[in-house]
Parts: structure tokens; C-alpha cells; sequence
């Protein structure tokens, strides 16, 4: 297991957001974090990341604890994409994805070759290297998904998350994008979370989820595993039927 | 940049130049030649008025880009969140007590800042910009209060002294002025130019800042006291220069690619104080109007577009 969380526990403003959290999410696959609104994804993914303090409990990357980690050491471990993070206006998609590069630069230098070849490779593995000098405010949504996926590649790091990366895509974009992150898991070796609201899409896409409510967790594992009656019950207190997806073999919600 | 340079020198040219006897490019470099001792007018008056006029634009401009960026708000500059307000109420007060501007505007800079940045922490530990920029009104409105009781308590010719200084002059800088403002912005400009590249990263927000390593907890409060510090030491050679520190961090965006561009600010800050005191100089000699009124002209408006498109665009 390469992410492994012990009691962690997080309050936010004085109100308990992690109880207790113990939680492991195995390397080299995609894992989707699942749960109601307010239940502490976001903060899960903040603390894995060394950006959110714990009042107890550890985070560990590789047996490291995180909070121990030197902030330039963690950067080049760890990427994240924060939810609905916002680009300063006339910035292009390869000055976007040139800033992933921060932690490898050395201070007053510029961009090296191999900071460059980098970006380059992170536009290509998203399929936008023609997009490169647009400016990412006139691109679509897609697009613009799309650029920032390829500023936390080029940033480099074995361990990826992604907070609620398929937010306000409609559908086709949507499994454009987690297409690409599983391939991105498949191709570069990369443990990636990412924090999603699509069951079927979370099942179909992630190798591994896990649930989450009020802050503990209800259960995790391979989809088929976790995406079940009870725990839609448990998790969003609605009934729903679960039916299989013989093309995939994977899971689908029905909700009553 | 390069045409920003060349404007630069060419408006230090022409300020040397003007005043109420026009000195002509063959007598400018004549009375450069005869040194200190030969030309009072140029060595004495214009020169170190020129060289101060450079410095406090330069350190206005790039104490609000830094502000600017910090606080991902072009509204957050020093003189409208109340710092430069702060140094003017410290430095009048310190004045009239008998101590030193300098040291007094310092003081009261920092301190307006250090009160609108804890009033604005969000429970989060970072920093809320809109709320800052509330705060700091507030803050600038109080300083301004505070000073308004100073000058009504302070005797007739102490009174006009500091509403002279209150304007934001150039007039009747010597070497000595010229010294504190090159001795505070060459130092300071230089330190917080030499984090553009974190601030550039901050830009794009506190979750990514600090995740590419940046320590935004160690760096945020060291930028802040440092650009405060800068624009409270220039408000104490020349005066609040209204909208200086406002106007040429947007500005100077334009230069450039976009991104801060601290070193496009500091050139567009000494065009903007050169081109205002050489205005006042030339279009009413007799009078001797303040340079700040001549950048109020030109930032006021700027308030205005900056505004009214951050309300179009719903941000506001």
C-alpha cells in the first residue's frame, strides 16, 4: 500500500470533519473517493497532500509520513489538482503546464531542457501539444481540464490527486477525462486519487473506491465490492437497485 | 521593457530639464559637466529631485505589485488597503513629537499592515483578499481620521508643513532625500524582485503554491512586511503619492506576458512619479501644485475601470 492513513482526524473551524480515518489506497491504480457533499473528500485529499494539518493520526507515502516530509522533497512525491482552481487571464496552456515544473527549478534559473522536454511530454499525454500557445481562458472545458491535468504531469510525481477533476464536463468530457487519468495510471506507473461524484462512472474508470460518510469510512475496495446497495444506503440514505454492466463487468446504480 | 526603459530615461531627461528656466539638451550636458560645484540648479535642485522621483515611483510600483499578487487582487495595493495611510499618520505623528518621519511612517506602515492581515485571516489560516481589502479601507479611513485630529491640534506652521507632505511632493527634495529613498527602495525593490517567481506561483493559489513547495506561511508574511516597509519609507520622503502603487502592477501586466512583472512596475511607478512632478513643474510653475495631484488625475480613473469591469465580470 503506498498511501496509508492511521486516525486521522481533521477539524475544520472547530467542527470535526475526519474521525478517526483509517484508510489505505494501493499503488499504481486509480482509486475514487466517493462519498456525499461535506463528508471530507476534499479535506482527505488536502491532508494526503501535506496541505492540511491533523490534530491526530498520520499520513504516509511510502512508510514517510507526509507531515515530516520537506515541502521541496513532498512536491516532487505529490501533485495535486485543487478543485476549481483559477487561471491568471491571458496565461497559454504551456506557460499553464510549465508552471508544474516549480519544485525541479533551480531559484533564478530558467526552465532547463529536461524541465522543457517534460512539459512538452505532459502536453502530448494529454493530446494537447497543438493547443500549447492558447491562452487556457478561451479554451472549452474539456480543454481546459486538459491543461491542468498536464501542469501536475509535468510536475512529475509517482503519487497524482485530482479533486473532483470531471466537475461541470458534460458527459463525453467526463469519460474523456477519466479515460485518460486510468491510462495515465496504466502507462506511467502513477498512483492517482481522485475525488468523484458519478458512481457509474467512478466504477467503471477506478480500480479502487472508497466511501466515505461524515468524515469515516464506510468501506473500501474493488468496485464490485464497494458499490452495493448498503453502501449507497449507508452513504447517501436513498434505496437504490445495483445492476451489472456486462461490458465492463462493472457495477451501476439505480436509485429508486 | 525596453520601450518602458528608454521612456523612463527620457522622462528623467526631460525633468531635469523643466522647471521655471528650461534648460536646453547643450546646457543640460554643459551644466552636467561642471559638477557639484559649478551648477546649483541641476546638482543641487533637479538632480537629486530626478534621482528621488525614480526611486519612490520604482518602490511605489513594485510594493503594490507585490501586494497585487499576494493577494491575487488588484484592488489590494498599499495605498488602498490603508499601509501607505498608516506610514503617513505614524510619520506626521512621530514628526510632530519631534522624532523622525522615517522611523515613525515605518512604524505605522507595518502596523496598519500586520492589523489588516490578522483581522483578515479565514479560519483556514489563509488569507481572505476581499475581506482584506474591506478591512483595509476601513484601516485607511481611520488613519486618515487620526491624522485630520494631528494637523487641527498641531501649531499653524507644523500644521502646514505635514498637509504640504500630506499632498505628496517632490518639491524641496534634496540629497538627503534622494539618499533615504535610494537607500530603502534599492535594497528592498531588489529583495521582493528576486521572489517573482513565487509570486507568479501564488497566483494561481494557496493549494498549489504549497504543494509546488513554496512556504507560503514563512514567505506571505516576510513579502507583506517587506512591501509595506518599502512603500512606508517612500510615503516618508515624499508624501503619499495617491495611486502610484495602484496603477503599476496592472500596468505593467501589459508589458510583459501577463503574469507579475515586477521590474515592468518599478518602470512604470518612476515614469508615472517623473512624468506627474514634470507636469506640475511645467503646466503650473507659479503654483507649485504637488505631484500627487497630477498621479491622482491618472490613478482615479484607473479605480474606476478597474472596478466597474470587476463588477461586470461579477467579481465584486
Amino acid at each position: 500500500m503506498s498511501v496509508s492513513i492511521k486516525n486521522l482526524r481533521v477539524s475544520l473551524g472547530g467542527r470535526p470533519v475526519l474521525n478517526d480515518l483509517t484508510l489505505a489506497f494501493p499503488a499504481g491504480q486509480v482509486t475514487g473517493l466517493i462519498g456525499p457533499n461535506g463528508c471530507g473528500k476534499t479535506t482527505l485529499l488536502r491532508a494526503i497532500a501535506g496541505l492540511q494539518a491533523a490534530e491526530g493520526g498520520q499520513v504516509t507515502w511510502q512508510q514517510q509520513p507526509v507531515a515530516a516530509m520537506r515541502p521541496g522533497q513532498r512536491a516532487r512525491q505529490i501533485a495535486i489538482l485543487p478543485q476549481s482552481a483559477q487561471v491568471p487571464d491571458h496565461m497559454t496552456v504551456a506557460e499553464l503546464a510549465a508552471r508544474g515544473r516549480t519544485p525541479h527549478l533551480r531559484p533564478f534559473r530558467p526552465l532547463s531542457g529536461r524541465d522543457k522536454q517534460a512539459v512538452q511530454q505532459a502536453m502530448r499525454s494529454v493530446g494537447i501539444e497543438d493547443l500549447a500557445a492558447r491562452p487556457v481562458s478561451a479554451l472549452s472545458g474539456g480543454q481546459r481540464q486538459r491543461a491542468w491535468i498536464a501542469m501536475v504531469l509535468a510536475q512529475d510525481t509517482p503519487l497524482v490527486l485530482l479533486d473532483e477533476p470531471t466537475t461541470f464536463l458534460d458527459l463525453p468530457h467526463q469519460i474523456d477525462i477519466l479515460r485518460l487519468v486510468a491510462d495515465l495510471s496504466r502507462t506511467h506507473g502513477k498512483t492517482i486519487i481522485a475525488v468523484l461524484h458519478d458512481l457509474n462512472l467512478a466504477a467503471r474508470f477506478c480500480g479502487h473506491l472508497a466511501a466515505l460518510r461524515a468524515g469515516t469510512l464506510i468501506t473500501a475496495g474493488p468496485p464490485a465490492q464497494v458499490v452495493t446497495e448498503e453502501t449507497i444506503r449507508r452513504m447517501f440514505g436513498i434505496p437504490c437497485q445495483i445492476q451489472s454492466d456486462r461490458r465492463y463487468n462493472t457495477p451501476v446504480v439505480l436509485p429508486a | 521593457m525596453a520601450f518602458a526603459t528608454c521612456a523612463v530615461l527620457a522622462l528623467a531627461f526631460l525633468s531635469l530639464s523643466a522647471g521655471r528656466s528650461w534648460l536646453p539638451p547643450a546646457a543640460l550636458w554643459a551644466g552636467l559637466a561642471e559638477g557639484p560645484e559649478g551648477n546649483f540648479l541641476l546638482w543641487g535642485l533637479r538632480l537629486p529631485r530626478t534621482l528621488a522621483g525614480l526611486c519612490i515611483g520604482a518602490g511605489l510600483g513594485v510594493s503594490g505589485a507585490v501586494f497585487q499578487s499576494l493577494l491575487r487582487n488588484p484592488l489590494a495595493s498599499p495605498d488602498i488597503v490603508g499601509i501607505t495611510q498608516g506610514a503617513a499618520f505614524g510619520g506626521v505623528a512621530v514628526q510632530l513629537a519631534g522624532g523622525a518621519a522615517m522611523a515613525g511612517a515605518a512604524a505605522g506602515g507595518l502596523a496598519a499592515m500586520a492589523v489588516i492581515f490578522g483581522l483578515s485571516l479565514s479560519r483556514a489560516g489563509g488569507i481572505d483578499p476581499r475581506r482584506l481589502v474591506l478591512y483595509g479601507i476601513g484601516a485607511g479611513i481611520t488613519c486618515t481620521a487620526g491624522l485630520n485630529i494631528l494637523i487641527i491640534r498641531a501649531s499653524d506652521a507644523a500644521a502646514g508643513q505635514a498637509m504640504a507632505w500630506l499632498a505628496g511632493s517632490l518639491n524641496g527634495i534634496d540629497w538627503r532625500g534622494a539618499a533615504l529613498a535610494a537607500a530603502a527602495a534599492g535594497p528592498l525593490g531588489l529583495g521582493l524582485a528576486s521572489a517573482g517567481r513565487s509570486l507568479d506561483r501564488i497566483e494561481l493559489g494557496d493549494d498549489l503554491a504549497r504543494a509546488w513547495g513554496i512556504r507560503l506561511g514563512f514567505w506571505r508574511p516576510l513579502l507583506a512586511a517587506a512591501a509595506a516597509l518599502l512603500a512606508s519609507a517612500m510615503v516618508a520622503v515624499a508624501g503619499p503619492l495617491a495611486f502610484v502603487a495602484f496603477v503599476s502592477g496592472p500596468a505593467a501586466r501589459s508589458l510583459g506576458r501577463g503574469g507579475p512583472n515586477l521590474a515592468g512596475a518599478a518602470l512604470t511607478g518612476a515614469a508615472l512619479v517623473t512624468l506627474a512632478d514634470t507636469a506640475a513643474r511645467i503646466l503650473a510653475p507659479a503654483a507649485l501644485l504637488p505631484a500627487g495631484i497630477y498621479t491622482a488625475m491618472i490613478g482615479a480613473p484607473w479605480l474606476f475601470h478597474i472596478l466597474t469591469r470587476r463588477i461586470r465580470q461579477g467579481r465584486l
